[in-house]
């Protein structure tokens, strides 16, 4: 993807790219992306249309949460916006006030996409913010080794050359500060101005070779071992990735038309790979094992850009997908990365602005995880034990449950609507709400919720099929 | 829940928090306003920027109504004249350089077109600024596919009839107005919450919740609770202001639709254009020029007759270290003061206004409402002292001592970072929730000469034909647009006409 971008963006002829197409960790699988990921694609070049007509992929409504609060059951994520524009105040803040005289409230009933996902459904949103529809979030699930085939030929067709090599040795510049050569398994030598890690390996050859420390946030995820499972599908999947929690690890399946692809995630000092193996196949029947346990550590290297070496996605930091961010992690390094690019060997300034964001927008979904992760029923973490987790968290945590606010921080992988319908469907319900609320003529309030709901039952039952929607356009296109 | 709030002093900040209570707090919630009659309104900010839309509508203001009863004129942006070096100006428009092509800042075009030719002007991709150039205004409202209507607009108005005007509104509405002044400040033993305020009259006002909104003095946030300030002075060093009005030197004047910050010998004076008079003032730092200079320097630079003697106002630049402590919040100038380079005032006392209704106290104080208002503001203030920071900082002036340390002094290291990356890249590091963004930014970092060594070399995709073509157009397109733009004061005639100087013009022919 990185290759194939620089080429995309930059005037022909620009750059010699050399792809090192060495051992990453896991090719396979599918990625489930975020809305923000189409926006970042399109404008590399990859649209809905190119991706859908070259890759095997779904529409994605959001994701399921299975087994994961004490109270059971299946929680949906969805993606796009609860409710409607009521005053000016944020819609949670009347959903906490309606919770409240009613004595119970499901949130999701004023999603359209949770709708329409419980009901396997899609259609793409409308801009018209007067339409029920322009409420509407989606993305895609995408399978990776065709997407990977893809970039290869788009790459082939911009004469990008590749190497099917390892780095046996990093040769640095004498002060240390850079990466002179990569010497390959095969004796050859790489030279290059600038070396970009791609190998989603946080603990990769060339950051440990320029001593850029590792932050483990192990001490908050204990799952540190990955193994991948692909498992036939029934033809009728939802538009959802699904994550399945279970006392020792969890699960994600991504579905495509007629496959799931999966991996589990668990931890190695609790379970060995044989009994990891064996609780897949309990659980998920027909599971064909595609890769061997892959060991990793959740956690951030201290810097990102160092000298002439960027580390993008996985390559920088680490963390379980809980919310589909590991390759939109990418793509927004990536995109960050371009608006950067450095124009001379002195690029601290560049490199300075880039790990800052950076570190901030992985700080940012450490503590998204950690709110799940609070939430977790089989969690050592309790709600009212929270001091030992990081104070950013602490604030955002703090506030929201006791106003209904969400807290601003710079770099944010989620917009407030997501953040917000995360922490309700945790069952992290606010304790208050905006007082502007209270101006709001109460007996209106039912009414309003009651046309939305009815707004939303009309616009699912006029839908059609996601997996019919998708050929149906593919066909048309 | 919060049943009582009480307001210290009605001001600017003083009635523009009780209007926004009036209008969204519950009508259970009574809200007391004192101010006194004896003590002199400092009268902040006449000039705006487009923020203040939000909160007149989110009132429920009627827009000409508001302007006519403030004589207010319309506000395209900031014209910067002497900063960079004596000579130059430059306008801080409010719109946008340009079109994004392909998602590359327009800017990055106009770098590879023009380079730092210093006869090629980027102002001139940028409507609000070719229009404040012309003193011509459209009343539109913004349209990003209409290339004459991607601006934004603020308002220059008699802070003192605003305050009057929203004192009208807000008492319609439910507020109480006391006059009187304060004597004594009562607070818990225990806790330190503030009980009550005595007035000379002997009565006491209870409240649950007090704002401070008494000025340079902070009567409730330092006097009475004893909450530190942080002095900026060393960044920003001016600490005195003349200020008085002037008429129009004509009645056939031309009301420009910004205001004019023109540079002197150790600090700038302001023109504020009002429907019927000016709003004049020299800012200054007294370690570099005395009192009666700076005061003679202002009656020097003003157009048309004084209008009364000059006012000298003090100030040290700064904020507190938190606005809300306990049960006060400070608004307004008891919690910190921004010379009015950039017009930030009212856009402060708005931030905090808005940020404490979204954090309004429920009763208990719990800390984490307090926290989240604190850290928000606490960035408000520092990304527009860094913003203000840059005019001075940012100057190849070496004609006074003044400017000698301001150029030379050492600054706060995000707005180094922010500058040596522009200078580097072209690229622009700023914040979404900032109150100064990208176009914002690079209006005052071009102006001030601070241009980039590079642009972003994905234009090199582009032929130098294609470049041509992005660039040229667009500003044949914008002189076109603005053209068709009537004069500033023809839209104030026909919209807003309230003691405005073309009417008295036409009363007398």
């Amino acid at each position: 993807m990185a290759a194939w971008t620089l080429k995309q963006q930059y005037a022909k002829g620009r750059f010699d790219i050399t792809v090192l197409d060495c051992a990453t960790e896991g090719g396979e699988g599918a990625f489930s992306l975020q809305e923000e990921s189409l926006r970042i694609l399109a404008r590399f070049g990859l649209n809905e249309k190119t991706l859908l007509e070259n890759v095997s992929g779904t529409h994605k409504l959001g994701t399921t949460f299975g087994n994961w609060r004490a109270d059971g059951g299946e929680i949906v994520q969805p993606l796009g916006t609860h409710g409607g524009p009521m005053e000016s105040v944020a819609f949670q803040n009347f959903a906490v006030v309606k919770r409240r005289e009613h004595g119970g409230l499901d949130y999701n009933d004023y999603s359209l996409s949770a709708n329409a996902a419980q009901a396997g459904k899609f259609i793409h949103p409308q801009i018209n913010p007067g339409s029920i529809l322009s409420t509407l979030g989606y993305s895609l699930h995408l399978d990776r080794s065709e997407l990977r085939a893809l970039l290869e030929k788009l790459c082939r067709e911009e004469d990008v050359a590749t190497l099917d090599s390892e780095v046996q040795e990093v040769g640095l510049s004498e002060d240390g500060s850079s990466v002179a050569r990569l010497t390959l398994s095969d004796g050859k030598a790489l030279d290059a101005d600038l070396f970009i890690d791609c190998s989603n390996r946080a603990d990769s050859p060339v950051g440990d070779a320029l001593s850029v420390p590792f932050e483990s946030w192990r001490r908050y995820f204990a799952n540190d071992r990955k193994i991948a499972f692909r498992q036939q599908g029934d033809g009728n999947c939802r538009p959802l990735t699904e994550v399945t929690a279970y006392e020792n690890g969890l699960i994600r399946k991504v579905p495509l038309e007629t496959s799931f692809r999966g991996e589990l995630y668990y931890p190695g000092e609790r379970l060995d790979r044989e009994h990891a193996v064996d609780f897949l196949k309990s659980v998920e029947p027909g599971a064909e094992i595609e890769s061997d346990a892959i060991a990793f550590e959740s956690g951030i290297r201290a810097s990102a850009w160092v000298g002439n070496y960027v580390a993008l996605g996985k390559a920088y930091g680490r963390y379980e997908p809980l919310d589909s961010s590991n390759f939109h992690g990418f793509l927004v390094s990536l995109e960050r990365f371009l608006d950067l690019f450095p124009r001379t060997a002195d690029c601290e300034c560049e490199a300075r602005e880039f790990n800052r964001k950076t570190r901030l927008w992985f700080e940012n979904l450490r503590d998204h995880n950690l709110m799940r992760y609070v939430s977790l029923q089989f969690s050592s973490i309790e709600p009212d034990g929270l001091e030992a987790l990081p104070e950013s968290f602490r604030q955002k945590f703090r506030l929201f449950t006791e106003t209904a606010d969400v807290a601003y921080f710079e770099e944010e992988p989620f917009g407030e609507p997501y953040r917000v319908s995360c922490y309700i469907n945790m069952g992290f319900w606010p304790k208050s709400h905006h007082v502007l609320v209270d101006r709001f003529d109460f007996g209106k309030l039912d009414q309003r919720f009651e046309e939305f709901r009815r707004m939303v039952d009309a616009a699912v039952a006029k839908m059609p099929n996601h997996l019919e929607y998708t050929r149906r356009l593919l066909a048309s296109q | 829940m919060i049943k009582k709030v009480v307001i210290v002093g009605g001001g600017t900040a003083g009635w523009m928090t009780a209007s926004a209570f009036a209008r969204h707090l519950p009508q259970e919630c009574k809200v007391t306003l004192i101010e006194s009659d004896q003590i002199a309104k400092v009268g902040v900010g006449e000039a705006t920027i487009p923020v203040i839309r939000t909160f007149n509508s989110s009132l429920g203001i009627d827009e000409k109504e508001f302007m006519r009863r403030t004589n207010a004129t319309f506000k395209l942006g900031i014209r910067f004249e002497n900063w960079a070096r004596k000579g130059d100006a430059y306008n801080h428009a409010f719109g946008f350089f340009g079109r994004p092509v392909e998602d590359i800042p327009f800017h990055h075009f106009w770098l590879k077109r023009h380079g730092s030719d210093e006869q090629a002007s980027i102002f001139d991709c940028n409507v609000p600024a070719v229009a404040s150039d012309m003193n011509r205004y459209a009343h539109r409202q913004y349209d990003d596919q209409d290339l004459g209507a991607r601006y934004f607009y603020a308002f220059q108005f008699d802070a003192h009839l605003y305050a009057a005007y929203l004192s009208e509104w807000a008492q319609a509405r439910g507020v109480t107005r006391r006059e009187g002044k304060i004597t004594e400040v009562t607070t818990d033993n225990e806790s330190g919450f503030i009980q009550s305020v005595s007035l000379e009259n002997g009565e006491s006002i209870e409240g649950d919740l007090f704002i401070d909104c008494s000025g340079f003095r902070g009567l409730l946030i330092n006097q009475t609770m004893g909450v530190d300030f942080l002095d900026w002075s060393h960044w920003l060093p001016c600490n005195r202001a003349w200020a008085v009005s002037s008429a129009y030197p004509t009645n056939r004047a031309i009301i420009p639709p910004y205001t004019r910050a023109r540079a002197l010998t150790a600090g700038w004076q302001w023109r504020i254009p009002l429907q019927h008079r000016t709003g004049d003032g020299n800012v200054f730092c007294n370690d570099f020029i005395s009192e009666d200079e700076a005061r003679s320097q202002l009656l020097d630079n003003i157009e048309g007759e004084p209008l009364g003697e000059p006012r000298l106002l003090k100030f040290t630049t700064g904020k507190r270290e938190k606005l809300w402590h306990k049960n006060c919040v400070a608004i307004g100038l008891s919690g910190g003061f921004l010379e009015p380079l950039e017009s930030t005032s009212i856009a402060l006392i708005q931030g905090a206004i808005m940020t404490l209704l979204k954090h309004f106290p429920d009763g208990q104080y719990d800390k984490v409402r307090e926290d989240a208002f604190n850290r928000r503001l606490q960035e408000k203030y520092e990304e527009s002292r860094n913003f203000l920071i840059l005019h001075y900082h940012a100057t190849q002036r070496d004609d006074t001592e003044f400017w000698n340390y301001c150029r030379t002094m050492s600054i706060p290291d995000e707005l180094r970072h922010r500058m040596e990356l522009f200078e580097k890249t072209g690229f622009v590091s700023f914040n979404k929730a900032d109150l100064f963004l990208e176009h914002n930014w690079l209006a005052v970092l071009f102006g001030q000469r601070v241009i980039p060594k590079a642009y972003d070399e994905r234009v090199d995709r582009f032929s130098d034909a294609q470049v041509r073509d992005i660039v040229e157009p667009m500003r044949a397109g914008i002189r076109d647009a603005v053209s068709s733009m009537p004069l500033h004061n023809q839209t104030l005639e026909d919209y807003c006409a309230g003691d405005l100087i073309s009417m008295i013009e036409k009363a007398g022919q």
